[in-house]
């Protein structure tokens, strides 16, 4: 046990340590920094037009009002932003790394290797006006659909982005890890956002069938939609479990996948 | 050499490049039709449940059929141009066709349309049966000559995207970290052209304004052509637009193409 808490805190200075870096490397660049940022504002710009519409439509899904729906963007919108600073970074470099052959150079350093490619780069930049939009919209949300303040609604809203976080971590990995095989993925990757998209709209909109596929398949759904519909009281008891076990489960097959992956990996240039 | 052999084989070599990664091709008509299912459902709820048969000015029938021709429309006439052309001024790639006996707008213009040609085939095919099937299901009829307009409109805004992706790349002769303006400009043009929800949606005011702009004439109005919104006359008058801003914005490239050479240096390459 002590061991473990060991590495545990070796591997939290470790990634304390790459935040410093890519903070200090991003800081070199400014212009650049800031243009990160209004790319992310034209994304936001984008997902704003969906706020318009529900709005000026009236739009209502199920049970879930115009303000409902505001929660589900908000969610959304801080989801994509944990998801474009802490992961999307190091995912779009893997299939480079292997093309390269600078994964060799990786392979020799005494930490984990999984960890290396999957969390050294950290955007500080992109997340601001994520963070910014989608907590103004849940905060609204919030207000409006007078939700109590409470220690527990709180506490199972965070606990449910959290487990949200891990989800991402792993589907968003899928297409990186699939280009040991397949060398380019970039249009793989292009579904995956497509499909990440999805989360925009309560799933609720979607047809029971893709409610089915979204949500024990290929877990999408789960990411933005549990956090919401835990504080709205709308996840039933079994599907509250069900998304606690998801990131456990799919942890558990990246790390089989990863492995597998790396056994297959043959050096190509460098 | 006569220009056309020369840039007939540039053509050739974007055609062999675009059919390099098939799987790639295919995965990308796929992330396609991802949009189009959510907006699909979103606009299914909001006629569904409302009194009102028309939103922005669009009945059911027309806010699909314009939601999936905007969408593949908008995959057709994207390209990565900008990107490309920055990335040859950021690091001196441009040196080495500055030397070449060609134009270097002409042998993009070609290489682009090389790349594009079997996507837009396809993409077109594609969207044709799906005219065919939805036009059943809403009722909507189309003319022949609609869909000709359609052909012309959509040739004429890949053209059109193609110059604004142009003229923007020259902002690299400026700015030498320029990857995210381009992400950021690309995505704009994208709402402001209406690839993501019809311009309606942005208020009276906005529309006026982008009347007036190219943008619109890339996504908005070859959806709108063949949804039935516009009359024979409008159609027509549109394609004017387009024409006169390809020729405006020919123009303009020009010039500031040769305003950016005069300050480009040819470092590394």
């Amino acid at each position: 046990m002590r061991g473990w808490l060991g590495t545990l805190r070796n591997y939290l200075m470790i990634y304390f340590l790459f935040i410093k870096n890519c903070f200090i490397a991003q800081m070199e660049y400014r212009t650049n920094f800031i243009l990160g940022i209004a790319v992310e504002i034209a994304y936001l710009f984008a997902k704003l037009l969906y706020v318009v519409v529900v709005y000026e439509t009236d739009l209502h899904i199920g049970s879930i009002t115009p303000d409902g729906i505001l929660m589900f963007v908000g969610t959304y919108t801080i989801m994509t932003g944990l998801y474009s600073g802490l992961f999307f970074p190091n995912f779009v470099r893997v299939s480079e790394y292997i093309r390269s052959g600078t994964l060799d150079l990786l392979m020799v350093k005494p930490i984990s290797l999984q960890f290396l490619v999957s969390l050294r780069y950290i955007d500080l930049g992109m997340p601001i006006p994520n963070f910014i939009a989608g907590g103004t919209m849940v905060v609204i949300s919030w207000n409006a659909l007078n939700i109590p303040v409470t220690a527990w609604s709180l506490f199972s809203f965070l606990f449910y982005l959290g487990t949200a976080l891990i989800i991402t971590y792993c589907l968003m990995f899928i297409p990186a890890l699939l280009s040991f095989w397949l060398v380019n993925t970039g249009g793989l990757a292009g579904i995956f956002y497509s499909i990440w998209d999805a989360n925009n709209m309560p799933m609720p909109i979607y047809s029971r069938f893709i409610q089915r596929i979204g949500v024990y398949l290929l877990p999408f759904l789960v990411i933005t939609n549990f956090a919401p519909m835990m504080v709205m009281n709308q996840l039933t008891p079994a599907l509250a479990v069900w998304g606690a076990i998801v990131p456990i489960v799919l942890l558990v097959i990246v790390r089989f996948v990863w492995s597998r992956a790396i056994r297959n990996y043959n050096s190509a240039s460098g | 050499m006569s220009a056309f052999p020369k840039y007939g084989r540039v053509f050739q070599l974007g055609v062999q490049s675009s059919l390099e990664y098939r799987f790639d091709f295919l995965f990308s008509l796929i992330s396609a039709f991802f949009p189009i299912l959510i907006q699909y459902y979103i606009w299914s709820a909001v006629y569904g449940r409302s009194e009102s048969s028309e939103f922005f000015g669009y009945t059911y029938g027309q806010m699909v059929l314009y939601t999936i021709t905007a969408a593949i429309v908008t995959k057709i006439v994207t390209t990565d141009i900008g990107q490309n052309v920055a990335t040859e001024i950021k690091d001196g790639g441009l040196n080495k066709y500055l030397v070449q006996p060609v134009s270097f707008f002409a042998l993009k213009l070609f290489t682009m349309l090389g790349q594009k040609i079997f996507f837009f085939s396809a993409m077109l095919c594609i969207l044709l049966f799906t005219l065919v099937y939805l036009t059943g299901t809403y009722g909507i009829r189309i003319p022949l000559a609609h869909i000709l307009l359609f052909m012309v409109s959509m040739v004429m805004s890949l053209l059109l995207n193609f110059l604004i992706s142009y003229t923007l790349a020259a902002v690299a002769f400026i700015l030498s970290e320029i990857s995210y303006f381009f992400e950021m400009t690309g995505l704009f043009v994208i709402i402001l052209s209406g690839g993501v929800f019809p311009i309606e949606v942005f208020g009276k005011t906005i529309n006026k304004i982008l009347d007036y702009l190219p943008f619109k004439y890339t996504i908005h109005f070859p959806a709108n052509v063949i949804n039935g919104r516009l009359s024979m006359d409008e159609a027509v008058q549109g394609i004017g637009m387009q024409f006169f801003w390809m020729i405006a914005l020919l123009a303009f490239s020009r010039i500031v193409w040769r305003a950016g050479m005069k300050k480009y240096l040819g470092l590394g390459g």
